[in-house]
């Protein structure tokens, strides 16, 4: 008999009334709605769910629960999914991964043959050699080792992220979690209860084990439980969610579909589970071999036949419910394989006992026979237990194409693991038991070592009350716990019986035999870290969860010590693997925009960022370099309108304000007349240039300074930073977000700026670096004379929601005297022309004021300034300096030096390019280069290395290297005498 | 009102472009179908045609701009000193206090306020910009009317959609009204303000002007699960009564 669907049972989730179909591997299945894929392809009679990783060997549901990676599927362009709890949707198309060709015909199956070929850690020591040998093999190994597909194109799915607050988290909704929820409800109805459950109901154990002979109690204590947290109003439950790590401060990420929910807990309740262990023998695992939960899910959750006749190994009560829940299914037990040395007692025991089902004490399943197509069991192999992974030679053969085995639990203790707790080892129970848990922590149900189901309950109800209290409430007294955890005998001690032929799985993830861990030992990897990493034990999908137990029993044998000894690897989150976009979630990433951003479009902008700022590059046009030309073109000749904004602004207000200014900035303040502005240079202490701008000074306790766009909000730290330690009088404000400005450059700047108010705008009036506060177009301003790009010409500085109608305002005013607007690009152009230097291009991390040929803006006679002592000690050893230079060639694209260029000297290097361009108002190459100081000398040359490629089909060729020369200029390049600052000396 | 009716202060033919002073957001509003309104050298979204379903769903989840409405700041050394001169009532830090003119007194600091007013009538704020001067001065003007926008989160649903912005635990029961939060919402340094309209629970956010029209964005995304609308200020009025 083939597995397949059962009549209608107590507790099942699926919907008969719902049917589905969807495709597997290219044929056409049905299924209901609450099926998982592994659920509904059962019932169809399909075993073959995968092939392994190594050797493509097929395999089927182990613990239809997603504990391993047997069940991973495809489905669209998600990878890995895991067919034990994804639920089936009409429509659906699953593929098989990891296979060449089908996955009932996967050519890579031969591989299976050449296992001695392939041992643990083979791929360290096999194609290393020659050199340049692994470059060949990885990608064959990487194609035959894969899993699943990823397609790069998939779209951006919508993931999302949410905080969340509960005083009690408990994780786990199964009884003991339920019981843990309702008590610490119960405590006080202001505690705020949150339960997270992974699968999509309530009940974990309950909605597939059996506690008692009858089979009723489990659904009894589901429906009892479920009610109640249903019906109490401060508990919040999330079902289909993972809580999928512990961090500190009881913070806990849990995510349910697409999203991912931060939740900040007072106390948490991990009643999180076990995981069933495998039985380790002889094709242990071909399709059909299964752990008694395994069958139980699938005959009680989903209603489906996992067999038709079934051989069960057992060391516990668990395969004796297994084997009634079977029975009650209509499989054939064909024998209990019990590997105790006698047939237990208990009233499940019994009963199976009672269906005539033989009982085989101290045997266990040493091999399953494959059917011809090597996918199907036809018999078991048992034998005699002799001692600790031994057997007698002889075996009773049983047909049979099930086999269940139930010989042990680990405990699902991921959290506790997270938060620092220990699990050491029971030699008593053979169990990783819970010990001392962090503060605000408790633990309840099987994953605290306890499976009597009343127990369970109890020890619930007790975790609840005490997580209630650890988040601050009281209101009961504690509950009481029977003393009584049931059978000690849950987990067998050795449940590993190596075969010679091998095929022996531990870890089926990484298709790891009981040999492979052995010979790891062999080889040195004695350390259970060690022995890890060499065999990738634990490494798989699954990260050891059906593994670890049997691998750190194997470890510590092979070494001669204790399993504790032995020890445990670290675990760290996630618990289950998590999609980076459930990690990314929706795009946080703020961006500014300066009040005239949308006029800068509607000009046809190309926007650029800067920070989180968006700038203008340049208006329109495709040829980049002439649209810049042009624009530098029009400032020069006639005037043009950039948007400043994005400069930083601070108000330096108070008595103290000049001594303020004195003590960040490098030049002199104090003596700054209201009503002028003055250069600023800001370094470290290091010396080290960190930003400039300009300082206005709009009254005697009030400096208005400019900084960078970049470097504002350092500057503004830093200025904070120092004060808190001078205390002086005086009151930092960064306003860069309340003032937007415009830059009007150009002759005809006077000109048009004077329609638009009534400040006198005269040279004698308004020289150069004079501020003024007036009216433009009816809105308040600050206007500083100014000349960065190096022609007349006003920056205006106004409250940010008046910014558009300014803009507005002055290309308005503009219109007859041509004003276009110009970006960044054309502003740096000019400014290199001017000889200004930018902040972070021209200067780095280790740039001080004298390498910049900057020593004009220092204060030397003031006795102090942040970085004054580090550039006086620097003073007598420059290393480099900042210069001008010119090259005369005009092959822009074959010739220019590039930002980072390097200058060479005999095969040094003694500098590099910081700046260069094209200047068409000079009609030459410009730029500014680091050089050795003895090259700094006006009319000096030096070599400049130029790397430059060009596009050959799908590659760049680099070309060799080319030398340009380049002769040191005084600077500015442009107007040394500043006579462009007068309309009367103004026009080419 | 009806529903295609206009309130009795708006302007028609009121256009944003018209007014010096523009929120950054008055294109996205514009694009949402504002009606505007003249209001404190602004045209504020008044109403996007329906105040009856903006009301309700004001109550249930709305986003406004308040950007338009009067504000200010004061900070240094001396303010507590210079503003209770001033006759003005302090709260703790991060508590905000009714003044008797109806502006909020938002302390941000033991040395900082922020006034905000709920509708153009800021007694308060314009007396204290009139007496306030460099010469004598201990504490400062922050130029929060510029530097600032402001905007409204109204409704039962806020804080379950603020929940996915802000890791500070803003319901009701644990966030009261006239709290204070500086934080971090959608990655912006934001002040969160409990400000409830009514009975209906709400937030005022006061942030970088600049990032209006991200934050923004990232509101109008957070509130699509849960059906939000975006609204007009006559709709907030309304919930207050």
């Amino acid at each position: 008999m083939i597995p397949g669907r059962l009549p209608t049972l107590p507790g099942q989730l699926i919907d008969r009334s719902r049917p589905l179909s969807f495709t597997f591997d290219g044929h056409r299945r049905e299924g209901y709605a609450g099926d998982t894929v592994t659920s509904a392809l059962l019932a169809a009679g399909v075993r073959v769910l995968s092939r392994s990783f190594k050797y493509h060997r097929p395999r089927g549901t182990l613990s239809a629960a997603g504990h391993d990676a047997n069940s991973f599927v495809q489905i669209g362009d998600e990878p890995n999914v895991v067919a034990d709890t994804r639920l089936v949707e009409d429509g659906m198309v699953v593929e098989a991964q990891n296979v060449f060709g089908s996955l009932d015909n996967d050519r890579a199956r031969l591989l299976d043959h050449f296992g001695r070929f392939l041992p643990v850690g083979f791929y360290y020591k096999t194609f290393y050699r020659p050199k340049g040998a692994w470059k060949v093999w990885e990608p064959v190994v990487r194609r035959l080792a894969g899993l699943g597909t990823v397609n790069p194109s998939t779209p951006h799915g919508y993931y999302d992220k949410q905080y969340l607050w509960a005083d009690v988290v408990v994780v786990g909704g199964g009884p003991a979690g339920m019981a843990a929820a309702l008590e610490a409800a119960a405590v006080d109805r202001a505690v705020e209860v949150l339960l997270v459950e992974e699968n999509p109901q309530l009940g974990g154990s309950l909605t597939y084990a059996r506690f008692d002979t009858e089979g009723e109690r489990a659904a009894r204590e589901r429906k009892t439980l479920v009610a109640a947290v249903e019906g109490c109003d401060n508990i919040r439950v999330l079902a289909g969610a993972v809580a999928n790590g512990w961090f500190t401060d009881h913070f806990i990420p849990v995510i349910q579909g697409n999203r991912m929910f931060k939740v900040r807990a007072g106390s948490v309740v991990v009643a999180s589970g076990s995981w069933e262990q495998p039985l380790v023998f002889r094709n242990n695992d071909l399709p059909g071999v299964m752990y008694g939960s395994a069958a139980q899910r699938l005959i009680n959750r989903y209603g489906v036949r996992p067999g038709g006749r079934a051989v069960i190994a057992t060391a516990n009560a668990d395969g004796y419910a297994a084997a009634l829940d079977l029975i009650g299914a209509g499989v054939d037990i064909a024998a209990v394989a019990e590997l105790g040395p006698n047939v237990p007692r208990h009233d499940l025991a019994a009963a199976v006992s009672d269906h005539g089902v033989p009982i085989m004490p101290r045997s266990t399943v040493v091999e399953a026979e494959p059917g011809p197509w090597k996918d199907t069991i036809e018999a078991a192999r048992i034998a005699e237990i002799t001692g600790p992974g031994t057997t007698a030679a002889r075996h009773d053969v049983h047909d049979c194409d099930t086999i269940v085995t139930s010989v042990g639990w680990q405990p699902a203790a991921n959290l506790v693991w997270h938060a620092g707790g220990r699990t050491p080892y029971n030699e008593t129970t053979s169990m990783l038991e819970i010990g001392k848990l962090p503060e605000g922590m408790h633990a309840a149900g099987s994953v605290a070592g306890c499976f009597r189901i009343d127990t369970v309950i109890e020890e619930g109800r007790r975790a609840g009350w005490l997580a209630a209290r650890d988040a601050g409430f009281n209101g009961t007294a504690m509950p009481a716990v029977r003393n009584d955890r049931g059978e000690t005998g849950q987990n067998h001690p050795w449940p590993m019986f190596e075969h010679p032929k091998g095929r022996d799985f531990v870890d089926f993830d990484e298709d790891l035999q009981i040999h492979d861990l052995k010979d790891a030992v062999s080889e040195g990897y004695t350390h259970i870290e060690l022995m890890k990493r060499f065999s990738t034990c634990g490494m798989g999908p699954s990260q050891g969860r059906h593994s670890w137990l049997n691998a750190i029993r194997l470890n510590a044998r092979e070494n001669g010590i204790s399993v504790n000894e032995a020890g445990m690897t670290t675990q760290r989150p996630p618990y289950t693997a998590e999609k980076l976009g459930v990690l990314a979630g929706r795009s946080f990433e703020p961006e500014r925009l300066t009040a005239m951003h949308w006029r800068h479009v509607e000009a046809g902008a190309r926007m650029m960022q800067a920070g989180a700022w968006y700038r203008p590059e340049h208006y329109g046009g495709d040829d980049r370099d002439a649209v810049i030309e042009a624009e530098s073109r029009h400032v020069r000749e006639k005037v043009g309108l950039i948007d400043v904004s994005t400069l930083g602004g601070l108000e330096i207000r108070g008595p103290d304000a000049a001594d303020m200014m004195e003590r960040m900035y490098t030049w002199a303040y104090r003596k700054q007349l209201v009503g002028r502005a003055r250069y600023t240079l800001m370094t470290d202490m290091t010396g080290v240039i960190t930003d400039d701008g300009v300082a206005c000074r709009l009254h005697e306790n009030h400096y208005y300074v400019t900084a960078t766009t970049s470097g504002v909000d350092g500057v503004y730290q830093e200025m904070l930073f120092w004060n808190a330690q001078w205390r002086l009088r005086v009151d930092i404000t960064n306003v860069t977000g309340a003032w937007c400005g415009v830059n009007i450059a150009g002759p005809r700047s006077r000109a048009v700026l004077t329609r638009l108010t009534d400040e006198k705008l005269d040279a004698e009036s308004f020289p150069y670096m004079a501020v003024r506060q007036a009216n433009v177009a009816g809105i308040p301003c600050r206007l500083l004379r100014v000349g960065f790009v190096g022609e007349l010409g006003y920056e205006l500085h106004c409250p940010a929601h008046s910014g558009e109608a300014l803009w507005d305002a002055l290309m308005e005013a503009g219109r007859d005297h041509n004003i276009r607007p110009f970006g960044v690009e054309c502003q740096r152009l000019l400014r290199l022309e001017k000889g200004h230097i930018i902040v972070s291009q021209d200067t780095d991390g280790l740039t001080n004021p004298l390498e910049a040929d900057m020593d004009w803006a220092l204060a030397k006679k003031r006795p102090f300034f942040i970085g004054k002592r580090s550039i006086d000690i620097q003073r007598d050893n420059v290393e480099r300096k900042l210069v001008g230079f010119e090259i005369e060639s005009r092959d822009r694209d074959g010739s220019i030096p590039r930002e980072c260029h390097l200058v060479i000297r005999d095969g040094d290097i003694t500098g590099r390019v910081t700046s260069c361009s094209y200047s068409p108002t000079l009609d030459k190459v410009i730029g500014l280069a680091y050089v050795a100081p003895d090259q700094a000398e006006p009319g000096s040359t030096f070599q400049v290395r130029i790397k430059s490629g060009r596009v050959d089909g799908r590659r760049v060729r680099i070309t060799p290297d080319t030398y340009v020369a380049c002769r040191v200029v005084p600077l500015p390049f442009y107007d040394p005498e500043n006579a462009r600052q007068e309309p009367g000396n103004a026009g080419p | 009102m009806s529903a295609a009716g206009c309130s009795p202060r708006e302007e028609p033919m009121t256009r944003p472009e018209k007014f010096q002073r523009r929120s950054h957001l008055y294109r996205v509003c514009r694009e949402a179908g504002a009606h505007w309104r003249a209001m404190n050298d602004f045209g504020v979204p008044a109403h996007y045609g329906d105040v009856d379903g903006e009301t309700a769903a004001a109550a249930h989840l709305a986003i406004a701009d308040l950007t338009a409405l009067p504000r200010a700041g004061y900070k240094g050394w001396g303010m507590a000193d210079w503003i209770q001169g001033q006759g003005v009532s302090l709260p703790e830090p991060n508590r905000a206090l009714r003044q008797e003119d109806g502006t909020l007194a938002c302390r941000l600091s033991s040395g900082e306020l922020l006034l905000l007013a709920d509708d153009d009538q800021a007694s308060l704020i314009d007396r204290l910009s009139e007496t306030w001067s460099m010469d004598d001065a201990v504490c400062f003007p922050v130029p929060r009317a510029d530097a600032s926008a402001r905007l409204a989160v109204t409704g039962d649903e806020s804080a379950a959609m603020m929940a996915k912005m802000c890791g500070v635990d803003l319901r009701g029961h644990r966030f009261a009204d006239h709290a204070i939060a500086q934080t971090s919402v959608a990655r912006m340094n934001v002040i969160v303000l409990r400000n409830d309209r009514g009975a209906s629970p709400a937030y005022d956010l006061i942030f970088d002007s600049a990032s209006a029209v991200y934050l923004w964005g990232c509101l109008v995304d957070a509130m699509a699960e849960f059906s939000g609308r975006i609204v007009g200020i006559d709709a907030l009025d309304a919930l207050r009564g």
